[in-house]
């Protein structure tokens, strides 16, 4: 009568999600992609997209393939394919990217260099890699 | 061959006809092998890691969830396989591993689908689900290589292998428990902001997820932490995923 539920929400890939209230501090490599709406000091780097929320303060440089900034960041951001600022964003710090997109009332204290080429150094260490297995994703394995 | 390890409230009348059904299936699909049931004076740790010493490659775990907790505690680390035929009328685990209860679990075992799965170590005992610790004032240090802190209070902190699913909140996700993460997680309690009755009740839960491979967790005074619901420790504690540690018999409705 009664059937038990269990939510099948399991990521396709691995996420990071700094929610709000939380401090994160030190060199941060994420898995995945990464959203913040808290803060973080240090340094940020992943092979897969960045978020950064209206309400979220980054203290740190950043590198990630497309970056979302809502917030306010105060580092050097380094993009390899988007770097997409909304008007809420505020940005103190020296931006490289390939492509840039910025909203009406974004602020940006730095300096900006597009083109760069999104091609990902081979050095940024890739988390997610490991979890293809046999090149097939794990949103393929997993099943409802 | 196989070990059937059948837990302890199997020995109750009302389970008598779903076993018969059990063993004539298992009979029926060629999987038959050695039963023990735990009783009074035989431990549960004991019957099953007495069985792996004499060789069985195969441990099925028959009962609840708490019957498969007992194997998987024991077998973790050797090399065996383990299967899990679900009593009853739910099971977490059950479901999580696409196997369905009573005797058409025997159907699964003859299929032999098996998912190599990570497991988490707290000091030195092993978790399969996760851990849930109170989130007060506690810090997280991830990896070696960053801190989290955790502001405030109202806060649920679980580190999740596959997910922590307490017996009356079956509304858990299922983490994945073979990509080599154990999965962070902390609860925000939704703040109740109604000043004017106009306005909105409450802001929604919302969490954060960090996947790491070590964690260290320490807080300001010692902090209970609930494994696996049962099992209980004291902060401070570090965690570690131990990756591909059990051999699982899934179903392929797995979650997994």
């Amino acid at each position: 009568m009664f059937k038990t539920k269990i939510h099948d929400e399991v990521p396709a890939q691995t996420q990071t999600l700094i929610g709000p209230g939380i401090t994160v501090e030190g060199n941060f490599t994420g898995a995945g992609d990464v959203t913040i709406q808290g803060s973080l000091v240090g340094t940020l780097q992943t092979t897969k997209n960045v978020h950064i929320g209206p309400q979220a303060k980054v203290s740190a440089d950043i590198t990630a393939k497309d970056i979302l900034i809502e917030g306010s960041v105060s580092g050097n951001v380094k993009c390899y394919g988007t770097l997409h600022l909304k008007s809420t964003a505020t940005v103190e710090g020296n931006m490289e990217t390939n492509v840039i997109a910025v909203e009406l009332g974004a602020q940006v204290k730095g300096k900006c260099v597009s083109g760069i080429g999104d091609v990902m150094p081979e050095e940024l260490p890739a988390k997610g890699d490991h979890r293809e297995k046999n090149g097939v994703k794990n949103k393929e394995v997993l099943k409802r | 061959m196989y070990f059937y390890f059948y837990d302890t409230f199997l020995a109750d009348k009302k389970y008598t006809d779903v076993l018969s059904r059990i063993e004539t299936r298992t009979l029926h699909l060629g999987l038959q092998g050695k039963i023990e049931r735990c009783a009074l004076l035989k431990n549960a740790e004991e019957i099953i890691a007495e069985a792996i010493l004499k060789g069985y490659k195969n441990i099925i775990a028959v009962g609840d969830d708490a019957s498969f907790y007992k194997v998987m505690k024991v077998a973790a680390g050797h090399e065996v396989t383990i299967g899990f035929i679900p009593i009853g009328k739910e099971s977490v685990f059950a479901r999580v591993f696409g196997i369905p209860m009573n005797e058409l679990a025997c159907d699964t075992l003859s299929k032999r689908v098996i998912e190599n799965l990570d497991l988490g170590k707290i000091n030195d005992h092993y978790f399969f689900s996760g851990l849930k610790i109170e989130a007060k004032k506690v810090s997280l240090r991830c990896d070696d290589e960053y801190t989290v802190h955790v502001e405030g209070g109202g806060s649920e902190l679980e580190v999740c292998n596959i997910g922590c699913f307490d017996d009356n909140d079956m509304q858990r996700p299922v983490y994945n428990a073979h990509d080599g993460f154990l999965d962070t997680i902390i609860h925000h309690a939704p703040k109740n902001r109604r000043f004017f009755f106009w306005e909105k009740n409450q802001t929604a839960a919302s969490r954060s997820i960090f996947p790491v491979r070590k964690v260290r967790i320490e807080a300001e005074a010692p902090v209970k932490i609930v494994a696996d619901g049962q099992v209980v420790l004291k902060t401070p504690v570090t965690v570690t995923v131990a990756k591909k540690k059990i051999k699982m018999i899934v179903g392929k409705d797995r979650l997994i």
